[in-house]
C-alpha cells in the first residue's frame, strides 16, 4: 500500500499541471478555483487510490474523477461562461507578428464556449487537454470510433461558426 | 481560418502556480501521514485487543487449573462446597483417562477412599449438638448418606471390572489392591460409626454397617472364580499355571471378612 501512495505522488507531479488547465478552460479561466479544485481532485483521488486498477491508464482515471468533480461544480455554482478580459489576460501578450495569432485564438475559445456542451467538451478534451480518442472514449464512456467522429464533426461546426463571425 | 488546427494545438497551457502547488501537496502528505499513522493504530489496536483476550483467557485458565488442582487435592472439599462438583468432575476426567482397566479400578478405589474421608470430616461436624445446626446437620447427614452409597456403588463397580479384567495375574493384583482399599475403607467407616453414635444417629449406624458387611464380605472375582490375597501369591510363584482347584482362597477371604466384621464394625443400634 505505501508504495501505491508513493506511486501516487508520481502521478500528481506527472498531471498536477493538466488537471488544472483542464479546470481553468472551464471555469472561466479563473486561476484560484482552478487550483481549489485541482487540489479537491487530487485529495478525492488519493481516497479512491486503493480502487485505482494498475494496469488501467492513469491519465483516464484522474481525468474522468476532474470531469465527475467539475460536473458536481456546475451543479453547485453554475456554469461559468468565459468573459473576453480574462481572456486577453490569460493569452499571453503577443509581439506584433504574432497578434493576429493570439486574437484567433481569443476567438477560437469565446466561440468554442458558446458551443453546445457534447461539442464544447469534446474539442475541450482533445485540443485543451490533448487527450488521445481512447482516452477520451473512456471518460465519457462511449466508443472510440463515434469520439473519433464526434471529434470530426464538432470542429468541422467551430469551422463553420468561426467562418460566419468572419464574414460579418 | 485555414490554421484552426494549429490555433487549437497551440492554446496557451498554464502551470499550476508554485504556491497552490506546495498547498496541494500539503494536503496530500498529511492525508498520507494520517492513513499511516490510521493503519498503524488500528493495527495496535487489534493486537492490543488480541493481546488482552489472550492475557484474560491465560488468567481465567490459570485460575480455574489451579482451583481444579485444590478441589481435587483437598480432603476439606466436602459436598456442599461450591467447587465440590469440580472436584468431582476432576475425578471424573481421571476415571475417564485412565489409561488401561487396572488404573479405572485404581481410580473407582481411590474415589471411594476419598468419599469416606469427605464423609468423616461432614461427620465431625456433624457431631455439633447444638440446636441451632439442626437444619445443617440434616444437610451434612444427606452428603454423608451419599458418599457412602458412592463408596457402595463403586465397590460394585470395581468388583465387576476386576471380573471383566481379561488377564488373570491383573485381575489377582488388582483384587490385591482393592483388599488393601477396603481395610482403609473400614476404617474410614469405623470413624464415622463413633461419630454416628456420638450425635445417636441411629440410621447413620445402620448405614455405616450395611456398608461395612458389603466391604468386609467382599468377594472378588476373575471369570466367576474367587481370587484371594493368597492366591495371588501363589500365582507369583507359579505365573501361567492353572488358576482353578484352589478350594480354600474363598474360605480364608471369609474369614478374614468376618474377623474385621467381628472387630465392632457391625455395631449394634444403642
Amino acid at each position: 500500500m505505501a508504495i501505491k501512495q508513493d506511486n501516487f505522488l508520481a502521478y500528481y507531479n506527472q498531471f498536477k499541471d493538466k488537471i488544472f488547465n483542464y479546470f481553468l478552460y472551464r471555469i472561466g479561466f479563473d486561476k484560484a478555483l482552478a487550483e481549489d479544485l485541482t487540489s479537491e481532485v487530487f485529495v478525492k483521488a488519493l481516497k479512491a487510490f486503493a480502487s485505482f486498477d494498475e494496469n488501467q491508464k492513469f491519465q483516464s482515471w484522474i481525468y474522468a474523477i476532474a470531469h465527475n468533480h467539475l460536473i458536481n461544480h456546475y451543479t453547485r455554482s453554475g456554469r461559468a461562461t468565459v468573459p473576453l478580459e480574462e481572456l486577453e489576460d490569460f493569452i499571453p501578450d503577443a509581439s506584433d507578428n504574432q497578434f493576429e495569432e493570439k486574437y484567433e485564438a481569443e476567438q477560437v475559445l469565446q466561440v468554442i464556449d458558446e458551443m453546445a456542451d457534447s461539442d464544447r467538451d469534446i474539442l475541450r478534451f482533445r485540443f485543451v487537454d490533448e487527450l488521445d480518442y481512447r482516452e477520451i472514449a473512456d471518460i465519457l464512456c462511449k466508443e472510440e470510433g463515434a469520439i473519433r467522429t464526434q471529434v470530426s464533426r464538432s470542429l468541422e461546426k467551430l469551422r463553420q461558426k468561426l467562418k460566419k463571425i468572419q464574414e460579418k | 481560418m485555414d490554421n484552426l488546427e494549429k490555433i487549437l494545438n497551440n492554446l496557451p497551457k498554464n502551470k499550476l502556480s508554485r504556491r497552490a502547488d506546495l498547498k496541494i501537496k500539503f494536503q496530500l502528505y498529511r492525508l498520507l501521514v494520517s492513513a499511516y499513522l490510521k493503519r498503524l493504530f488500528i493495527f495496535n489496536h487489534e493486537l492490543s485487543f488480541f493481546n488482552k483476550g489472550l492475557v484474560a483467557a491465560m488468567v481465567l485458565v490459570l485460575i480455574f487449573s489451579a482451583t481444579s488442582i485444590f478441589a481435587y487435592a483437598s480432603d476439606s472439599v466436602v459436598p456442599g462446597n461450591i467447587i465440590y462438583p469440580l472436584k468431582k468432575a476432576v475425578e471424573k476426567l481421571e476415571q475417564n483417562i485412565a489409561p488401561s482397566k487396572t488404573a479405572k479400578i485404581a481410580a473407582y478405589e481411590k474415589q471411594s477412599v476419598r468419599r469416606l474421608e469427605e464423609a468423616v470430616n461432614l461427620s465431625q461436624k456433624n457431631s455439633s449438638t447444638t440446636p441451632a445446626a439442626k437444619n445443617v446437620k440434616t444437610n451434612v447427614s444427606d452428603n454423608i448418606e451419599k458418599n457412602i452409597s458412592e463408596v457402595v456403588d463403586n465397590q460394585q463397580a470395581v468388583l465387576e471390572s476386576i471380573n471383566k479384567l481379561g488377564d488373570y495375574q491383573k485381575a489377582s493384583a488388582a483384587a490385591f489392591q482393592a483388599k488393601e482399599a477396603d481395610k482403609a475403607k473400614s476404617e474410614y467407616l469405623d470413624k464415622i460409626a463413633e461419630y454416628a453414635e456420638l450425635s445417636d444417629d441411629n440410621q447413620m449406624l445402620e448405614l455405616v454397617n450395611q456398608a461395612q458387611n458389603i466391604i468386609n464380605n467382599q468377594k472378588y472375582k476373575y471369570q466367576g472364580e474367587e481370587l484371594n490375597d493368597d492366591e495371588k501369591e501363589d500365582e507369583q510363584e507359579d505365573k501361567g499355571d492353572n488358576h482353578r482347584g484352589r478350594d480354600n482362597e474363598g474360605d480364608q477371604e471369609d474369614n478374614e471378612a468376618d474377623k474385621r466384621s467381628n472387630n465392632g464394625y457391625n455395631k449394634e443400634k444403642p
